[in-house]
């Protein structure tokens, strides 16, 4: 995985789509797992998004936002941008590259 | 809900704990969700990524809550010591040697002094914790007591060898027994120490009651083999050493906890 995201273990991939769904804007955990379920496919448990959650607050990759509400929403810091570019492209070429072979074989 | 929520560590509790509440009620939890959570705690255990910060304040109550503890813990470890030292001494050597002697009075010097100050310690431990209780002190005072009465009775046997100085000295004997084990259950009731360190105690303090009240009164206890007052002098001695480790090794955030309030930083 790229900046930040390479030594998260299983937490890797939920972290990618924490950083997607916060690039769209500042989001709460509830949110989060209802779009990540809607854009991605992908259904996270709150011990999985949490998990991924503090990791990427600690790497300084998301912040939480001042509210009165117990819903604390985050966003995305600009390490974290950068972050999630990288991520992408690096897939953005891996996907690239696969479709380049399966054209050629 | 809640029960959920309290497998997740203190400090991630109170960095995350409300805001996970919110999510957990917003969402109809599956049995997916439950599982995921039990693992996700587990992680929150094994790699945390929340720790405690004291401030500049925190740290100096912390620096001495420590020395004291540590300080009180190591009067208790060396009362244990002294005692199981001083009763495997006074098996072996015989009646009248001056060195039994010596020790007989050395040892009930020592260990009075020290309890009292382990037992002042463990006390400043439970109310700086808000953990004290009216049976706990009592039950402290019922053990440094007896100690003191065991101290002053022994030196009277070793002037004079009669019955009224062995009924005092079983008294302050039996005063000290109830007062550890009573000592021991106020200490676990109360979680001011773990049950791992009193469990010993508890044992040992209602053994000795039961020995040492149930046995012929005054000089007829020499009835008793004296193997079992040895056993029993040095599981004592083993219970104090426990009890004394666990309050020397007492966790940081144990004290923090329950002498500032929560706090917690990523």
């Amino acid at each position: 995985m790229g900046l930040g995201l390479a030594d998260m273990g299983r937490f890797s991939e939920p972290a990618l789509y924490i950083l997607l769904t916060l690039s769209e804007g500042e989001k709460h955990g509830y949110v989060m797992m209802e779009d990540i379920k809607r854009s991605c496919e992908v259904q996270l448990g709150p011990g999985t998004l949490y998990g991924a959650l503090a990791r990427l607050e600690k790497r300084g990759l998301i912040e939480p936002t001042a509210t009165e509400d117990r819903r604390r929403p985050y966003r995305l810091t600009g390490t974290g941008a950068r972050a999630l570019e990288e991520q992408l492209r690096a897939l953005q070429q891996l996907a690239t590259t696969g479709l380049e072979r399966l054209a050629t074989s | 809900m809640n029960a959920l929520v309290r497998l997740y560590p203190r400090a991630w509790r109170e960095r995350y704990g409300d805001e996970f509440a919110a999510v957990l009620e917003d969402e109809a939890l599956s049995p997916f969700d439950v599982v995921d959570l039990v693992l996700g705690a587990l992680d929150a255990h094994l790699h945390p990524q929340v720790h405690r910060t004291e401030t500049s304040n925190e740290r100096r109550l912390l620096m001495r809550t420590s020395s004291l503890n540590r300080m009180s813990g190591a009067a208790l470890v060396l009362a244990g010591f002294v005692w199981i030292v001083s009763a495997l001494a006074m098996n072996a050597l015989s009646d009248g040697d001056a060195l039994k002697t010596f020790g007989f009075i050395t040892t009930f010097v020592a260990v009075p002094t020290l309890l009292l100050v382990g037992f002042c310690g463990i006390w400043l431990h439970a109310r700086r914790t808000a953990r004290s209780s009216r049976i706990g002190e009592a039950a402290y005072s019922a053990a440094v007591f007896g100690s003191i009465v065991i101290a002053c009775t022994a030196f009277n046997l070793v002037l004079h060898d009669s019955e009224p100085a062995w009924t005092g000295f079983i008294v302050g004997i039996v005063l000290f027994f109830a007062g550890l084990g009573i000592s021991a259950v106020a200490i676990t009731v109360s979680g001011t120490l773990p049950q791992w360190s009193t469990l010993p105690l508890m044992v040992v303090g209602s053994i000795g009651v039961v020995v040492w009240i149930a046995g012929p009164p005054a000089l007829k206890l020499i009835a008793f083999p004296e193997s079992l007052f040895v056993v029993l002098a040095v599981a004592l001695g083993g219970g104090l050493i426990l009890l004394g480790s666990a309050l020397y090794t007492i966790r940081r955030d144990h004290v923090l906890a329950h002498t500032i309030g929560p706090r917690a930083t990523v």
